[in-house]
C-alpha cells in the first residue's frame, strides 16, 4: 500500500503539486490523468523519488520512503517511461537482467527469469540476443516492462509508456499489460492523458488539475458522479460510451438459449462498445455462440448492465 | 557515382605518367639532375597501357583478381622500373641517385584510389604499402636517392623514429587521464566548464613553436639551479619541453570530446537506469561510461594524430624525432632527406587515423550508438 | 557609436596589437624589464613588417581555403548525392590528418623555399573546417523552408542565394573562424622554410636562446588570433 499525504512540490515559484492526498491499495491500478502540467507525472515520480517533494510524506508499505536508501526503494518499484530507455549497448537479455546481475543472481536463475518474463509478454525467446535498435516501438516497450518486472517488484509506476505507439499496437499492449498486472497482482500507478486508456486500465481514476486531485472514482462512477465542471469538460460528453469498452459481453452474464441461427461472429470477450455498435447495425437480436452455448444479445441487455454498474457504485 | 569519380581521377593520374617527369637523375646529392620521363625507359609504356586499361570497370572475376594484383604491385613496379634510367655520361654508381618525379607519385596515388573502389580496398592499399616498404627495406630500390639517404643514416633513422613515437605516445598517455577527468567534470559542473574550456582552448591559440620556445627558458634555469633535476632530463632542450607542450595540446581534443561524449547520453536511458535502483557507481560503470566510450576515443584519435604532427616541431628544440631529419634536410636542401623525414610521419598519421576511425566505428556499432543518428 | 560598443572587445585586442607592434621598445623597457635582453643580433626586419607579412599570409591562405571549400560544398549540396558528399568529406579529412609541418617540408622540393609551401599547407588544412561547417549549415535548414521556397516558384539557384546561403551563413562563418585561427598560429611554422611572418622572429629566438624575441613575436600572434576569433564570432550574429 502506498500512502501520499499532503504532497507539495514547487518548481521555482510554481506549485506543481498542492497538498495532494492519495492512497493506493495493494493490487489496484490507479490512473493519474489530466491536462498537461496538472502534476500527474510529478506525483508519480515522487513515489520512487525521481523527484524530491518539498512537503508531505509518502509511505511505502508503511515505511517512509525517505527512511530507505533510495536505491533499495527503487529496486522494489518498477518504472516504465515513454522513451523506454533501454540500454542501447546491451541486448534484450542483458537489459532485462541488469538488476539481477547486480544482485548477483546465478546464471541459470537469470536465464530462467528472463525466459519467464519474455513468455509472459508474448515475446519470442529468440529476441534475447537482439539489440534495442532492432526492435519495433511496441516490442521495445514490452522489453521495458519485462525489465521493470525482473526483480518482481510489488509496485509498477508507468509514465505514459504507450504514448508513442500507433493505435493498433497501443491497444494490444494495453490489454496485454492489464492482464499481466492483474495476474501478478501488481499495484500499478499509471499516468496518461488518454481517457480511454484510463478507462481500460484503471480500477480507479484520479483526475488532476493544477496540482490537485479533482476527483477520484471508479470509471463507472464517473458516468454520473461528476463533481466539477472541469470533470465534465475533460472526460467529454461521450464518456459513457467509452466506459463500455471496459467491459465485455461476458460481464453481461447472458443466459444460453436454444440453438438459433448465428448471425454474428462475436464472442464473450468482445467489448461492450463493439457489441453495442453491432446492436445498432442489427435491427433484431444479435445471435452468437461460443464453444458450448448460443446466446442472444439486444441493446437493452447492455443498458441494464451499465445502469446496474452505476447503481452499484452509487451505493 | 562515387566510383566513377574515383576511376576518372585515377585515369587522369595515370595519364600524368605520359607527360610529366617520372624522375630526376642526379649525379650527386646536391646538384639538380636531368629530368627524365617515362618514354626514356624501354617498354615502360606497356605498364602505362595496362594502368589505363585497369581504370575500366570489370565484371569478370579472374580478370578483376589480376587487376587487383596489378594495382597492388604497380607502385613498386613503377619505382623499380624508374631505376633503369641511365644517362649517357659516366657517373659514380655509389653517389648518383634517382629522385622520383611527380608522375610516379601521382600514379601511386592513382593506383591506391583505384584500389579503394574495390572490395576490401583499404586492406589492398595496406598490402600495397607493405609490399613497397618491404621491397624498400630489402634494398630493391638501390638507385633511389631516398634509399641512399636511408642507408646512410639507418641508425639515426630508427633512433629518431623511435623517439618520435615515444614522444607522441607518452605525451598522449600523460594527457589522457586528466583530459577525461576534466571532460567528465565539465558535464557535472557547468560553471567549471567555462574555466576548463577557456584554459584548454587557450593553448590552441598559442603557436606550438612559441610554447616550445617559452618553456625552454624556465626548464633551462630549473636545470641549472637544481643539478639533480638535470640528470632527470630537466633542461632547456630535449625531451621534456616537447613532452610538456604536446601533453598540453593533447588536452583540448580529449577534454572537449569527453565532454560531448557524456553530454550526448540519452536522458531516458539515464533515467531508467536511475529508476531501476542502480547506484551511481553502477550507472557510471555499466551505462554512462560504455556509451560514452566511442566518443572519448574520437578525442583520443584527434589528439594522437595531432601529436604525431606536432612532434615534428620537437626537432627544433632538440627533442629528436623525425623533425630533426626534416629540418636537417631543409637546411641542406637535400630533398631525399626531407622525404626520409616526412613520409614516415605522413604514413603514420594516415595509418593511425584509419585504424582508430575503424575502432571508433566498431565501438559505436557495438554500443548501439550509431543507429540513433539516423 | 553602438557599433563601437558592440565591438569593444575586438577593438581592445586591436589596440593592444597595434601598441605592441609600434611601441615594443617602450614595452620592453617598462613591462618586460625583468627578462634579460641579450639580443646580440640587430633585427633586420621590423616587427611591423613581420606583422604585415603574417597578416597577408593568413588572409591569403584563408581566402584560398574559403574559395575551394565553398565550391566543394556547393557542388556537394547541389548534387544531393550522399555518396559524393561522403567522398568529398573523406578527401577533406585527409587534408586535416596530414601534419602541416610535413606538408610544408614536402612542398619545398617542388615550390622552393619561401611563402609558397606555407600557403599550400595552410590552404589545404583550412578546407575541412569550412567545408564541414558549410555543409552542416546547409543541411540543418528545416525542410519546410525549402519546400515553401519551392512552392513560391524560386529556382534552385535563387533558393540557394536568397535563402539557403544566408541561413547557413553563421555556420560558414564559424568554419572560417576556426580555419583562420588555426592559420594564424600555424603560420609561424613557415619560418622554418623561409616564409615571412612572426614565425621568423620566433624561430630566431629559439635558435639564439632569446626568450625576449620569442615573446616579442608570440604575443602579437596570440592577439591576432584572439582578434580574428572575436570579430568572426560577433559577425556570425
Amino acid at each position: 500500500m502506498i500512502k501520499l499525504s499532503q504532497i507539495r512540490k514547487l518548481y521555482d515559484t510554481q506549485e506543481a503539486l498542492r497538498n495532494v492526498d492519495l492512497q493506493i491499495e495493494d493490487g489496484e491500478c490507479v490512473v493519474l490523468i489530466g491536462p498537461s502540467g496538472c502534476g500527474k507525472s510529478s506525483l508519480l515520480k515522487s513515489i520512487n523519488r525521481m523527484i524530491d517533494i518539498d512537503a508531505g510524506t509518502i509511505t511505502f508499505f508503511n515505511q517512509d520512503i525517505q527512511s530507505l536508501p533510495v536505491e533499495q526503494l527503487r529496486r522494489k518499484i518498477g518504472y516504465c517511461i515513454q522513451g523506454v530507455g533501454l540500454f542501447p549497448h546491451m541486448n534484450v537479455k542483458e537489459n532485462i537482467a541488469i538488476l539481477l546481475r547486480i544482485l548477483k543472481w546465478k546464471e541459470e536463475d537469470i536465464e530462467r527469469r528472463v525466459d519467464e518474463l519474455l513468455l509472459m509478454s508474448e515475446l519470442p525467446l529468440t529476441y534475447k540476443t537482439k539489440k534495442p535498435h532492432e526492435l519495433s516501438g511496441g516490442e521495445a516497450q514490452r522489453v521495458g516492462v519485462c525489465r521493470a518486472l525482473a526483480t518482481d517488484p510489488p509496485v509498477l509506476l508507468m509514465d505514459e509508456p504507450f504514448g508513442a505507439l500507433d493505435p493498433m499496437t497501443r491497444e494490444k499492449i494495453q490489454i496485454a499489460f492489464r492482464d499481466i498486472a492483474q495476474k501478478l497482482h501488481k499495484t500499478v500507478v499509471f499516468v496518461t492523458h488518454d481517457i480511454e486508456e484510463a478507462i481500460l486500465l484503471g480500477d480507479r481514476i484520479a483526475l488532476m488539475n493544477e496540482g490537485q486531485i479533482v476527483q477520484l472514482s471508479t470509471p463507472e462512477a464517473l458516468i454520473q458522479d461528476q463533481k466539477e465542471n472541469f470533470t465534465k469538460n475533460f472526460i467529454g460528453q461521450d464518456y459513457p460510451l467509452m466506459v463500455l469498452k471496459r467491459f465485455s459481453v461476458r460481464d453481461l452474464k447472458l443466459k444460453p438459449i436454444s440453438n438459433l441461427n448465428v448471425t454474428h461472429r462475436i464472442d464473450l470477450d468482445t467489448n461492450l462498445k463493439e457489441a453495442l455498435a453491432l446492436c445498432i447495425k442489427q435491427t433484431e437480436a444479435v445471435i452468437f455462440k461460443d464453444e458450448q452455448n448460443t446466446y442472444s444479445l439486444v441493446y437493452s441487455d447492455i443498458f441494464s448492465f451499465i445502469r446496474g454498474m452505476q447503481d452499484e457504485t452509487a451505493h | 557515382m562515387k566510383d566513377r569519380i574515383r576511376r576518372g581521377l585515377s585515369l587522369i593520374l595515370f595519364m600524368t605518367l605520359l607527360f610529366l617527369p617520372m624522375g630526376f637523375f642526379k649525379v650527386n646529392r646536391v646538384l639538380n639532375g636531368s629530368v627524365f620521363s617515362l618514354w626514356k625507359i624501354e617498354y615502360a609504356w606497356i605498364l602505362v597501357l595496362f594502368a589505363l586499361i585497369s581504370t575500366i570497370r570489370l565484371k569478370h572475376r579472374t580478370i578483376a583478381y589480376l587487376r587487383s594484383l596489378f594495382l597492388i604491385l604497380l607502385p613498386s613496379i613503377l619505382i623499380y622500373v624508374s631505376q633503369s634510367y641511365v644517362i649517357a655520361e659516366p657517373f659514380d654508381v655509389k653517389v648518383a641517385r634517382i629522385s622520383l618525379g611527380p608522375s610516379i607519385y601521382f600514379a601511386c596515388i592513382g593506383a591506391w584510389v583505384l584500389l579503394s573502389t574495390e572490395a576490401k580496398g583499404s586492406l589492398k592499399i595496406f598490402i600495397s604499402l607493405c609490399v613497397l616498404i618491404t621491397l624498400f627495406g630489402f634494398g630493391y630500390f638501390p638507385m633511389l636517392g631516398f634509399y641512399k639517404e636511408y642507408i646512410n643514416r639507418q641508425a639515426t633513422f630508427f633512433l629518431e623514429l623511435q623517439r618520435h613515437m615515444s614522444l607522441a605516445v607518452t605525451s598522449l598517455l600523460f594527457a589522457l587521464v586528466p583530459g577525461i577527468y576534466l571532460g567528465y567534470q565539465s558535464t557535472r559542473h557547468p560553471r567549471l566548464r567555462e574555466w576548463i574550456m577557456g584554459f584548454v582552448n587557450g593553448f590552441q591559440v598559442a603557436p606550438t613553436l612559441s610554447m616550445l620556445a617559452l618553456l625552454m627558458i624556465p626548464l633551462a634555469s630549473l636545470g641549472q639551479s637544481f643539478p639533480f633535476l638535470r640528470t632527470w632530463g630537466v633542461k632547456g632542450v630535449g625531451f621534456l619541453p616537447a613532452f610538456i607542450v604536446l601533453s598540453l595540446y593533447a588536452l583540448l581534443p580529449i577534454t572537449s570530446n569527453t565532454y560531448t561524449a557524456f553530454k550526448q547520453l540519452d536522458p531516458s536511458v539515464m533515467d531508467s537506469a536511475k529508476a531501476l535502483g542502480m547506484s551511481s557507481k553502477h550507472i557510471f560503470r555499466k551505462v554512462s561510461f560504455p556509451l560514452a566510450l566511442p566518443f572519448i576515443i574520437t578525442g583520443i584519435r584527434i589528439a594522437f594524430i595531432q601529436n604525431i604532427g606536432n612532434t615534428i616541431l620537437a626537432g627544433l628544440v632538440g627533442g629528436g624525432g623525425m623533425g630533426s631529419l626534416i629540418f636537417l634536410g631543409l637546411a641542406q636542401s637535400a630533398t631525399d632527406l626531407i622525404l626520409l623525414g616526412s613520409l614516415p610521419v605522413v604514413l603514420m598519421a594516415l595509418g593511425f587515423e584509419v585504424i582508430l576511425e575503424f575502432t571508433e566505428l566498431r565501438l559505436k556499432k557495438k554500443m548501439g550508438v550509431l543507429y540513433d543518428q539516423a | 557609436m553602438k557599433q563601437l560598443i558592440k565591438h569593444r572587445v575586438s577593438i581592445l585586442y586591436a589596440l593592444f596589437f597595434l601598441v605592441w607592434i609600434f611601441q615594443f621598445d617602450w614595452i620592453k623597457e617598462n613591462i618586460l624589464f625583468f627578462i634579460d635582453d641579450q639580443s646580440r643580433l640587430v633585427q633586420r626586419i621590423s616587427l611591423l613588417e613581420l606583422a604585415v607579412q603574417h597578416i597577408q599570409i593568413v588572409v591569403l591562405a584563408s581566402s584560398i581555403s574559403i574559395v575551394i571549400a565553398l565550391v566543394l560544398a556547393l557542388s556537394v549540396h547541389l548534387s544531393q548525392s550522399k555518396e559524393y558528399r561522403d567522398l568529398i568529406l573523406q578527401f577533406s579529412t585527409i587534408g586535416e590528418t596530414l601534419p602541416t609541418a610535413a606538408i610544408i617540408a614536402l612542398s619545398v622540393p617542388i615550390m622552393g623555399y619561401g611563402n609558397g609551401p606555407l600557403l599550400l599547407a595552410l590552404s589545404i588544412y583550412g578546407i575541412l573546417p569550412i567545408l564541414r561547417n558549410t555543409l552542416e549549415g546547409l543541411s540543418s535548414i528545416p525542410r519546410s523552408i525549402n519546400e515553401a521556397a519551392l512552392g513560391l516558384g524560386l529556382t534552385a539557384m535563387e533558393r540557394l542565394i536568397k535563402i539557403e546561403l544566408p541561413l547557413a551563413l553563421p555556420n560558414i562563418l564559424t568554419g572560417i573562424r576556426i580555419a583562420t585561427i588555426i592559420n594564424v598560429s600555424a603560420a609561424t611554422i613557415g619560418a622554418t622554410v623561409g616564409a615571412g611572418g612572426f614565425g621568423v622572429m620566433i624561430v630566431s629566438g629559439i635558435r639564439t636562446y632569446e626568450p625576449l624575441l620569442v615573446i616579442q613575436a608570440s604575443v602579437p600572434v596570440i592577439l591576432l588570433a584572439l582578434w580574428f576569433d572575436r570579430v568572426l564570432r560577433v559577425s556570425a550574429h
